[in-house]
């Protein structure tokens, strides 16, 4: 480690790094100098000249976001000279920049205007015609869709490659690039390919003047009349931070909050242009109650009294254990909690749990193990990844940057293990392909590589690629272990766990279990695990028998959810009494007796956990439009109050405060910090490593069936995204991905439309013909509800087979 | 004579005739009341009445719902929500002003960049319903053809100072 | 006069001598007043706490509303407290037109004062005739500025537009006109026995008295003392001037009525002096940053573009830091205190309200007189409760 340098600013001495950016150095004595195309996040190209600064004994002036500081550099950032070239600089990027200000989106919010109204000239002296890039003759205005969602306006750009370099060192992609020279410089799409990459908004918003705009955002609301509520993205359980703006109860944007700790202000389109869902035109604003056959609306009051008494009669009766609920990793932990004192000590039933998705529900050993190991921003120092029935880039795409960084910046090595091949934007990856359910067996692969033994014979596999990741393993450098969806679904949970706990102790890695819903670590762990035996496979079979004549459902929407559609239909038609607190009149939803609307972010505050274990705070909007909009807590607490118990709860702090009291190390829930506060969840003895006894690779039934296999895109993630119309445009159809083989030999072909079918029920899909999954195997995408996928599932078998049959 | 009996004369004698000569002066002059219902007064150029939103000439409106007329308002009367045509232009879908709010400042007419919204001489606009105050688009574009329309026939030369600055196409388009 | 007691009458809020929703609590035993208590607060706006939710040019537009007979003054005060803070060079012109349409204010504020005071005491025509000068005033803020009352024509840096055509004469017809109307004025009131009656030896307060209750204006003017912030503190460019600063000798309600007749003549002279040094230029701040380019230009220029979209949306932001200053209004010192934390809002915007202070001194006037003299003694020191209550 070279000494630090000291150099002079504007008459104050600095210390700093060797290889620091003067800008960065006067940045540390709180000097601010005016920038367009300097990012610290980026590399820097000195683009913009807006940052201009004098050197003594430099014979010209310098681009201090490209310049590195040296011994006693002695610098002026706002001497006559540097203030003049400011003006210069600012005078020629407006030259060409059409006076569109009135009718551009980034009006008021620009930092072309902001620095041109802080140091540029006042007065124009230009006075000759304008460049202007037509993209239509008949068009007043040039706007040109890059893609669905991003719309570019040459004219406006003043060339500071933000968005390029977004582009190639962030995300990795090549989507967007630089063409022509001098004046007529501009950015453009390779090869009209539409721009659509999971990073895209992040050069809507970073853009520094309104070149690159938003489809969502177009022409909707000035930003001065936007008001702001902190917030954590939903959607995923990285829990990137995230400002909601909203006005007048609509929200209009989702805009990046920096946090270094996790997502260092990069958002993703599924979290930045999910918001719509909130104001979807469908949502529930109102209470349901059943009256015959017909859920009617009603107010809230009065669907509150039909279930209180439902309720007292109960706790009368002491029927308690008829009673059970079912959340969703969706909740914040405060719901979570709520749900869990509610049921537990006002109803006293035990049968409470999320997992509304699995058949074959997370038990209790596993479910200490779900997580990040470590921290998020310690990805970026990993050396190898070896990730394994995840993809990373879909379920967590703004954790994964760090995944990318690592990769395109410290040459770290990505290998993927998986049935079909992921990518990870243009950056060199490995993928080991492996029939469906055998990521154990290549585990085991590696390891009996590393202890030297003999390998089994029950998969082959690219040699290659495991000589790479044995020798890495050997060289000790940092290997990280991820798994991620398809463990929790895999037909074979415990070998795999079992193979990757071997491996990790082989390779001295790190092993983390990426979940794939949001608050699933949170809602687990604040009360909503039922373990194996009331986990709602389990509730349902309780329903079956008569058991449970009462079911509650928070958030989760289990006939979509559940792996076997039609068994979960019969059953909650088999209740007494069903209730539903949903955002939207899904499927569950219209099966109850009384439907509570649900509140959604920003409606209500609370806090998230995400994968690191990080608890973060959500601000709810400061006006609450929707009345009837309750969080769970709000209509436990009501309920409660209702059955003569007193209400519980007014305010999520309440909770929170309770929670801080209650449980051991949540003392911080009572101040929360602004970054979040970091509690490990993850238990420790539950690594040690356990025999791997894997079970025997499911085979095909004939020659023509198929095993499903389930993939998400990044805009699409179930039957919530399917609300947002934003991320529908976006998002592409549903299709099923099969090996050329296969489909030559059932006849199908690219783009046709297929039916999937099972013995009873099928679903209508568009094919797409690919090598990249396995003979044999079925791949589907974008599952939407209209075609429910999980009509095709069986709860007995985690397997399913398939047919495709051409129509 | 002492100077109570002087000022009593001066009052009685000499004060009361003036002031009542001034008074008796003004039988004989013309009136300046203004005979307001019957005729109408003459406004200054500048007064500032009722709204209007002005059109290009070949009829668009020339508002591009910018928000810059929402923003200077002091009285937060002005509401708009934008939209865009089929042909990619900007205009407020709905354009609303709450007379009832509005002060008659002029700062909308002052931030205007596009020369849309001005203040008209219309002054008389009374309502028994306070719902009438809130004037839409439609109505704030009536008002101006209504003005246009006395302007063309009474040949005044138009308000407007100078059509917004339009780029004009390079010899060799460049892009696509 | 075994039971003398005292009665305890409500003048007032709704009362028509209380010129707005003044209410004075008069301890009465017979007609005499032991003590009145004016009691303020009935026309409470909000106008200073509103300010701060606005940008500067927007909050110019509540000052006017203070002290609604002399809005010009109320601008004055607050564009050059904020030039003040922010060292703003105002063009010369800019400078003649304020002071010309300013001391026009002072007779309007003036004119309104006599009509309503005479009527008050009993002079019907006076009202009339006062209001027929005044409509001439008024006329002239609709026609430099567009509102009749309500102008709101100075900003920050200058006017926000030059003077139309035809000004100078609209002007000179005023000054040609206005000093015959003042002798009718005298004419009427001056010599009359009703009006002497009613008005000398009422409402008497000393200049000790008045300069310890803060008087300030005609008000402590007509109490002897010779302190007129265009000639004690000269702001804008009253020092270019030549005018003298008329007092009083006795400090009652006759000598405040002579004062501000003689102050109408003496704006008069201000006027004619600032008509004939008149100079050519431009009205608005040259510097872009603060005050909006003209309107072509918007139209034309990127540059100018950029300017005008900020400062509409966000305004400029004075330094941070806070400023007193004060004017002569007609009705005495306005002064504005202004706080600036960095932002494009006011921070805090309070107002010396003279009409405030002026009103404090009630009770000196009137103690010991007639309930009759009560409604004199208000008509003459002036007061607006816009100004008072804010």
């Amino acid at each position: 480690m070279a000494d630090n340098i000291t150099l002079t600013i504007d008459g104050k001495m600095v210390e700093v790094p060797p290889g620091t950016l003067i800008v960065e150095a006067a940045q540390r004595l709180g000097i601010t100098i005016p920038t367009f195309c300097y990012d610290e996040r980026l590399r820097s190209v000195g683009a913009c000249r807006m940052c201009l600064v004098e050197v003594e004994k430099m014979p010209k002036l310098v681009a201090s976001c490209a310049t590195p500081v040296a011994p006693s550099m002695v610098v002026h950032t706002k001497n006559d000279r540097v203030i003049k070239a400011r003006e210069g600089v600012l005078e020629f990027l407006l030259i060409n920049h059409p006076l569109d200000c009135p009718t551009c989106d980034k009006g008021g919010e620009c930092p072309l205007q902001d620095l041109t109204y802080a140091h540029g000239p006042a007065v124009s002296r230009y006075r000759e015609n304008k460049i202007r890039f037509i993209e239509d003759i008949n068009q007043k205005f040039d706007d040109k869709p890059l893609g669905p969602e991003i719309i570019l306006n040459r004219n406006r750009c003043i060339m500071c490659y933000k968005c390029v370099r977004i582009v190639r060192d962030l995300a990795g992609e090549a989507d967007l690039g630089v063409f022509k020279r001098g004046a007529f410089t501009n950015i453009s799409n390779l090869n009209e390919v539409a721009y659509a990459d999971e990073f895209s908004g992040n050069t809507v918003e970073y853009c520094p003047v309104g070149a690159l705009l938003s489809r969502s955002y177009r022409y909707s609301i000035r930003e001065w009349l936007l008001k702001k509520a902190t917030s954590v993205c939903n959607l995923c359980p990285v829990g990137c931070n995230m400002n909601v703006e909203w006005s007048a109860g609509r929200v209009y944007r989702h805009m990046s909050r920096r946090n270094r700790e996790v997502d260092d202000g990069w958002l993703c389109d599924r979290g930045r242009y999910g918001f719509d869902i909130f104001s979807a035109a469908d949502r529930l604003f109102k209470p349901h109650i059943r009256r015959g056959s017909t859920l009617e609306p009603c107010g809230f009051d009065e669907a509150l009294i039909v279930v209180s008494k439902h309720l007292r009669k109960i706790i009368d009766q002491n029927l308690g254990m008829q009673v059970a609920a079912v959340g969703s990793p969706t909740l914040s932990n405060e719901e979570a909690y709520a749900i869990r004192h509610f049921f537990d000590d006002v109803i006293k039933t035990p049968e409470i749990d999320f997992q509304t998705d699995m058949a074959h529900p997370v038990e209790s050993g596993i479910i200490d193990l779900v997580g990040l190991d470590g921290a998020i921003r310690d990805l970026e120092r990993d050396t190898v990844f070896v990730i394994v029935g995840a993809d990373p880039a879909v379920e967590q795409p703004v954790a994964t940057l760090l995944i990318k960084k690592a990769v395109s910046i410290r040459n770290a090595r990505a290998i993927f293990i998986g049935s079909y091949d992921k990518r990870l934007g243009h950056f060199p990856i490995t993928n080991i392909r492996i029939p469906y359910g055998a990521e154990g067996h290549a585990l085991e692969h590696i390891s009996n590589r590393l202890e030297n033994k003999a390998a089994s014979d029950d998969i082959r596999l690219n040699e290659e690629a495991l000589n790479e990741i044995e020798e890495l393993a050997r060289k000790g450098e940092r290997v990280h272990i991820i798994a991620g969806r398809n463990f929790f679904n895999h037909p074979d949970r415990a070998g795999f766990l079992a193979a990757m706990l071997r491996l990790r102790k082989l390779a001295n890695a790190r092993l983390s279990i990426l979940p794939p819903q949001s608050n699933f670590i949170g809602v687990s762990h604040f009360g909503l695990f039922g373990d194996v035996d009331h986990s709602f496979n389990k509730i349902l079979e309780r329903i079956d028998s008569g058991e449970i004549k009462t079911l509650f459902v928070f958030g989760s929407n289990p006939v979509d959810e559940f792996p076997d559609r039609k068994f979960v239909l019969d059953t909650l038609k088999k209740l007494e009494f069903l209730v539903v607190v949903a955002p939207f009149m899904h499927p569950t939803a219209s099966l109850a007796g009384a439907v509570f609307p649900q509140a959604m972010l920003p409606d209500y505050g609370g806090t998230f956990t995400n994968i690191e274990g990080r608890i973060q705070l959500f601000e709810p909007m400061s006006d609450r439009p929707h009345v009837a909009v309750r969080p769970a807590w709000g209509i436990l607490g009501e309920i409660a109050d209702l059955i003569n118990l007193g209400r519980i709860w007014y305010h999520d702090r309440e909770i929170r405060d309770e929670i801080a009291r209650q449980l051991k190390g949540m003392a911080v829930l009572a101040h929360m910090p602004s970054d979040g506060f970091l509690f490990p969840f993850r238990s420790q003895e539950e690594l040690e490593t356990r025999p791997v006894n894997l079970k025997t690779l499911p085979a095909r039934k004939n020659e023509h069936s198929y095993i499903l296999q389930f993939a998400q895109s990044v805009h699409h993630q179930g039957w919530l995204t399917e609300k947002s119309n934003n991320l529908m445009r976006i998002s592409g159809r549903e299709a099923i991905l099969i090996h050329p083989e296969d489909a030559a030999r059932d006849g199908i072909v690219e783009n046709q439309a297929v039916t999937v079918s099972n013995s009873d029920e099928s679903i209508t899909v568009t094919a797409r013909i690919t090598t990249h999954v396995n003979r044999g195997e079925a791949l589907l995408v974008n599952s939407f509800t209209g075609q429910p996928a999980n009509k095709l599932m069986s709860r007995d078998s985690s397997i399913t087979y398939v047919s495709v049959k051409g129509i | 004579m002492n100077i109570d009996m002087w000022q009593t004369f001066k009052s009685v004698f000499i004060a009361i005739p003036t002031g009542l000569s001034i008074t008796f002066r003004y039988l004989f002059r013309k009136p300046v009341t203004e005979q307001y219902p019957k005729v109408r007064p003459k406004f200054e150029d500048r007064y500032r009445g009722l709204h209007y939103l002005t059109r290009y000439s070949d009829g668009s409106e020339r508002c591009v719902c910018c928000g810059l007329c929402a923003a200077a308002c002091p009285a937060d009367c002005i509401y708009m929500e934008c939209a865009e045509t089929p042909s990619g232009i900007r205009y407020a879908r709905i354009y609303e002003i709450n007379e009832l709010r509005c002060i008659f400042c002029g700062m909308c007419e002052e931030a205007c960049p596009e020369e849309a919204i001005f203040l008209g001489h219309e002054f008389e606009f009374s309502s028994g319903d306070r719902d009438d105050f809130i004037y839409t688009k439609e109505m704030l574009l009536a008002n101006y053809d209504k003005i246009e329309k006395e302007r063309v026939a009474k040949r005044i030369k138009p308000m407007i100072r100078q059509e917004r600055f339009q780029f004009k196409k390079p010899a060799a388009p460049i892009g696509h | 006069m075994a039971d003398r007691e005292t009665m305890t009458l409500n003048m007032g809020p709704q009362h028509p001598a209380t010129h707005g929703v003044l209410r004075i609590e008069l301890d009465l035993e017979g007609e005499t007043v032991i003590e009145a208590r004016p009691i303020v607060g009935y026309l409470h706006t909000g106008i200073e706490k509103n300010m701060e939710a606005k940008t500067y040019t927007q909050a110019l537009t509540m000052t006017d509303r203070m002290d609604y007979l002399a809005p010009l003054s109320n601008n004055l005060v607050y564009v050059q407290a904020i030039e003040k803070l922010m060292e703003v060079e105002v063009p010369i012109r800019a400078e003649y037109i304020r002071i010309i349409m300013t001391e026009l204010t002072r007779l309007n504020s003036h004119l309104v004062w006599l009509g309503t005071h005479a009527l008050d005491i009993g002079a019907m025509s006076m009202l009339l005739y006062c209001f027929r000068e005044r409509e001439k005033i008024t006329q002239m803020y609709e026609f430099v500025s567009g509102v009749r009352m309500m102008a709101s024509y100075f900003r920050v840096g200058g006017l926000t537009d030059d003077v139309p055509d035809g000004f100078e004469e609209r002007v000179k017809d005023i000054l040609d006109t206005f000093p015959a109307h003042i002798d009718e004025y005298e004419g009427l009131l001056t010599d009359n026995k009703i009006w002497r009656n009613r008005t000398i030896g009422v409402g008497v307060i000393s200049a000790e008295d008045a300069i310890d209750a803060g008087l300030s204006g005609p008000n402590l003017r007509g109490s002897g003392v010779a302190w007129d912030l265009r000639k004690s503190k000269p702001y804008s460019i009253y020092d270019k001037f030549d005018f003298i600063v008329p007092v009083g000798k006795n400090g009652d309600c006759y000598d405040r009525y002579l004062v501000r007749l003689e102050e109408m003549r003496q704006s008069l002279r201000i006027i004619r002096q600032a008509l004939d040094g008149l100079p050519e230029g431009p009205t608005k701040s040259s510097d872009g940053k603060i005050s909006p380019p003209a309107k072509y230009e918007v139209l034309t220029g990127m540059e100018q573009l950029i300017h005008h979209f900020k400062l509409v949306v966000h305004g400029f932001q004075p330094p941070v830091g806070d400023i007193y200053h004060s004017i002569e209004s007609p009705k005495g010192e306005i002064g504005c205190y202004l706080v600036s934390d960095g932002s494009k809002k006011p921070y805090r915007v309070h107002f010396r309200p003279p009409s405030f202070v002026n009103i404090s001194a009630f009770n000196k006037l009137v103690a010991g007189r007639m309930i009759a003299d009560v409604i004199a003694c208000i008509g003459s020191i002036d007061i607006v409760l816009g100004e008072i209550d804010r």
